[in-house]
């Protein structure tokens, strides 16, 4: 009881702040001490929710269960690690997370540099009104620190937590998307008090800039950590399924894409305003679609773990409320943002131009296969399916655009045609990535996807590679001068240099892992054996061990190379008995830059029997290494300093690139 | 349930097998959430693995097999949609969407050729 009600009391003195936080911020005044007010009570809204999370979070350790949240979701028997990261595996717990984040934002706007005083208090305004919507929202339907009933008999343990949870990627996945989700409010924020101020300018791009790149570094490693638990847990042998939930965590990593690429333009030219305004909008909302898509019941899939169809949809109509609202402001006062400045086709924002279109029309593609089978099951009644096969299809030619564009842009200097020194680094980058791509199909026998993915790979790689040269004043400068050159980057060129090489190594993991498995199934017996690419795989035997909270049935294999054991397998069935749920544990070994994947099922007419699925997926490890790279690079340019007052004025690049 | 294990170790020819691992992609494992019957252990999937096997080897074609399935399990089953008039919207609308924007793209150079004379 005493916790319940500490918990409650620190809620609501949660929701005054966020109130306080929103009337200050939004009022029409020119008083300093009333965006002083605003920024105290960003903190003061923190400090709230950051007691009541620690709160809920020390009774999850003790197996509170005076909280009807911690009896529900918890058992005293779960490893400590589970029990606290079971904090947030729940729907109560999980919206107290994306509340703690939203306040943690909204401080560190409060407490940021750069951008005009007013955007920067009307910002916050709108942050203290976002936090304080859901504050309520979980307040009245969704509060974790609901007592156990009374009238209940007097609880003994929790019950216990779906065994598929305790994962320790389940556990620090999602909130590493949240991260990223509730890091676009902060951008939504900012973009909507330029819309009330009737001026997106370069104050605004400062401002939104490393909030941008953090979230979007954040959402990157998110959703590769959700590919990589797909991979090491679910145990159909893939990292990407082009799930609805998958994909709808996918949709504002492609809308801020597209957004940091535009942001760069308007920090140097008066152009594109408007749309970058629509992306902001466009971001957050696929955000609060992304976060809450997954209670609404509205599309099923696996990780449907919270499904709540009533409060999911309270959830989803406060975001289209949001989403609808910044959309409704923009139409009233988008048109006060255009400018137009000359704009050559030809040039670095024109190749950013290209890179929004291709990454807005991957975007509306996802969008489209995500919910066109609910438009044809509410209108005709058929189900139909959109998978896989149709999502490569379009995404395949688009990556390859994107690939083309993304190595012209690297190439080519902003404003003007750069005299056409341009031409032959680009022709020879675009001539060998093709020749390459159609080399290595040939010799792999690959598909025309292969090619495609090959072809974006190097084309990426090629642009990368010229654009250190070309930084470094290779050829030309000796060695000593291009590593000077080279050691003064500014902090936001290595982000985006790092970034641009693990899409590169991204691609090519994603073909090779996809594009040339190999995959053997077939049924085997204790001391049976069988043959996949170069290995030999035997079942030995089969023993019950037992874990902590868990019985495995687990099976022994041997891997051999050239007569040789190379590793042993153990893959496994769990028993939760608290649960009363299984598990099938998958066994995962690296070969060289792959992986050799091995499920073994058994059957219930025959206990010796193993139904076997083992897939060898080379250079799976480059798909991993170069997603993390991509993150890297993005919380790399996240914190380094923004560019320098001179560097804002025409020719950016002009002292680092030779005539 | 001996009759599904002896259908499953049914002889086809490597060209056959082949065929058959290709469907296995693109057919929803029906009672799996999102997973094809290629990378579903359940007893359904082997069920419809056996199925599409079993008409591969009675000389079905690849669009047979998927007419048989979709016939005993709805269209839910097809991965790929297909491109009957009710989808044409999913599988036009990037393409439109690409045009569109390219469109748009080019106003945005032209008008601001316009801007500069």
């Amino acid at each position: 009881m005493q916790v319940s009600l500490l918990g409650t009391l620190l809620l609501v003195l949660a929701a005054a702040a966020a109130g306080v936080m929103a009337v200050a911020g939004l009022v029409p005044s020119r008083d300093r001490r009333v965006h002083a007010i605003a920024a105290s009570a960003a903190t003061a809204l923190l400090m709230a929710i950051g007691g009541a999370f620690a709160l809920l979070m020390y009774a999850y350790s003790q197996t509170d269960v005076s909280l009807l949240n911690v009896f529900l979701n918890s058992n005293s028997l779960k490893p400590m690690v589970y029990k606290l990261t079971g904090t947030w595996g729940n729907h109560e717990g999980s919206l107290l997370l994306w509340l703690l984040m939203l306040a943690g934002f909204g401080a560190a706007m409060a407490h940021s540099r750069g951008g005009a005083p007013e955007m920067r208090r009307l910002a916050l305004g709108i942050q203290g009104l976002l936090t304080l919507a859901f504050l309520l929202f979980a307040i009245l339907t969704s509060s974790p620190f609901e007592p156990y009933p009374a009238d209940w008999p007097t609880p003994v343990d929790g019950q216990g937590l779906n065994p598929l949870l305790q994962d320790i990627g389940l556990a620090i996945h999602p909130p590493t998307l949240y991260v990223g989700y509730v890091g676009l409010s902060a951008v939504y924020s900012f973009t909507i008090a330029a819309l009330i101020r009737g001026e997106l300018d370069q104050d605004w791009a400062r401002a939104v800039r490393p909030f941008l790149l953090f979230a979007w570094a954040a959402l990157t490693l998110g959703i590769g950590l959700g590919a990589f638990w797909a991979y090491y847990e679910l145990g159909w042998g893939g990292f990407w399924f082009w799930d609805p939930v998958e994909n709808a965590s996918l949709m504002p990593w492609l809308a801020a894409t597209a957004l940091l690429h535009c942001v760069m333009v308007v920090e140097r030219r008066d152009a594109l305003k408007p749309w970058c305004a629509a992306l902001a909008i466009l971001a957050f909302g696929a955000s609060l679609l992304g976060a809450f898509l997954v209670r609404s019941g509205i599309v099923t899939s696996v990780h449907a773990f919270a499904n709540d169809p009533e409060r999911g949809v309270v959830l989803l109509l406060l975001s289209v409320l949001f989403t609808g609202g910044g959309f409704l402001l923009f139409a009233l006062r988008g048109s006060k943002l255009v400018k137009n400045e000359a704009f050559e086709p030809v040039s670095r924002e024109g190749a950013l131009v290209l890179n929004n279109l291709l990454f807005s029309v991957l975007l509306f593609t996802v969008f489209l296969g995500t919910f066109w089978p609910t438009v044809v099951e509410v209108s005709s009644g058929t189900r139909i399916s959109v998978g896989p096969p149709y999502y490569n299809l379009m995404a395949a030619p688009l990556t390859l655009a994107m690939a083309a564009a993304l190595a012209f842009g690297l190439l080519i200097p902003w404003r003007k045609r750069g005299r056409g020194a341009w031409v032959r680094p680009y022709q020879l980058i675009l001539g060998a990535g093709l020749l390459l791509a159609s080399a290595a199909t040939l010799v792999l026998g690959g598909s025309l996807l292969a090619w495609i993915g090959f072809a974006a790979s190097i084309i990426v790689f090629g642009g990368v590679v010229a654009d250190l040269l070309r930084k470094a004043g290779l050829p030309g400068a000796d060695a000593s001068e291009a590593l000077r050159r080279l050691a003064n980057l500014p902090g936001r060129s290595v982000g985006a240099l790092l970034s641009h090489l693990g899409l590169a190594l991204l691609i090519l993991g994603v073909t090779s892992a996809s594009l040339f498995q190999t995959e053997v199934r077939t049924a085997l017996r204790p001391g049976e054996s069988a043959e996949i690419r170069n290995l030999t795989l035997t079942f030995v035997s089969t023993e019950m061990r037992a874990g902590r909270n868990y019985l495995a049935e687990t099976d022994r294999y041997t891997v051999e190379r050239d007569g040789k054991v190379i590793a042993e397998l153990y893959p496994s069935r769990r028993y939760y008995p608290v649960a009363d749920e299984g598990t099938t544990e998958v066994a995962i070994t690296r070969v060289g830059l792959g992986n050799l994947y091995l499920a073994s099922a058994g059957i219930r007419e025959d206990k010796d029997l193993r139904m076997v699925r083992a897939y060898v997926h080379p250079l799976i490890h480059l798909l991993w290494s170069g997603a993390l790279l991509v993150a890297i690079g993005g919380f790399v340019a996240a914190f380094s300093p923004g560019t320098k007052r001179q560097q804002k004025e025409a020719e950016p690049n002009a002292p680092a690139v030779p005539a | 349930m001996i009759a599904l294990l002896s259908a499953l170790l049914l002889a086809l020819t490597p060209a056959q097998q082949a065929r058959a691992d290709a469907i296995f992609k693109d057919i929803r494992c029906v009672v799996c959430q999102n997973q094809s019957i290629a990378e579903s252990d359940a007893e359904l999937a082997r069920v419809m693995r056996a199925l599409v096997e079993e008409r591969i080897a009675a000389g079905d074609t690849d669009a047979e097999v998927k007419a048989y399935l979709t016939a005993r399990y709805g269209e839910a089953v097809l991965l790929t949609p297909t491109a009957s008039p009710k989808n044409y919207v999913l599988w036009a609308g990037p393409v439109l969407a690409l045009m569109l924007g390219g469109i748009w793209a080019f106003s945005l150079f032209r008008g601001s050729a316009k801007a500069r004379e």
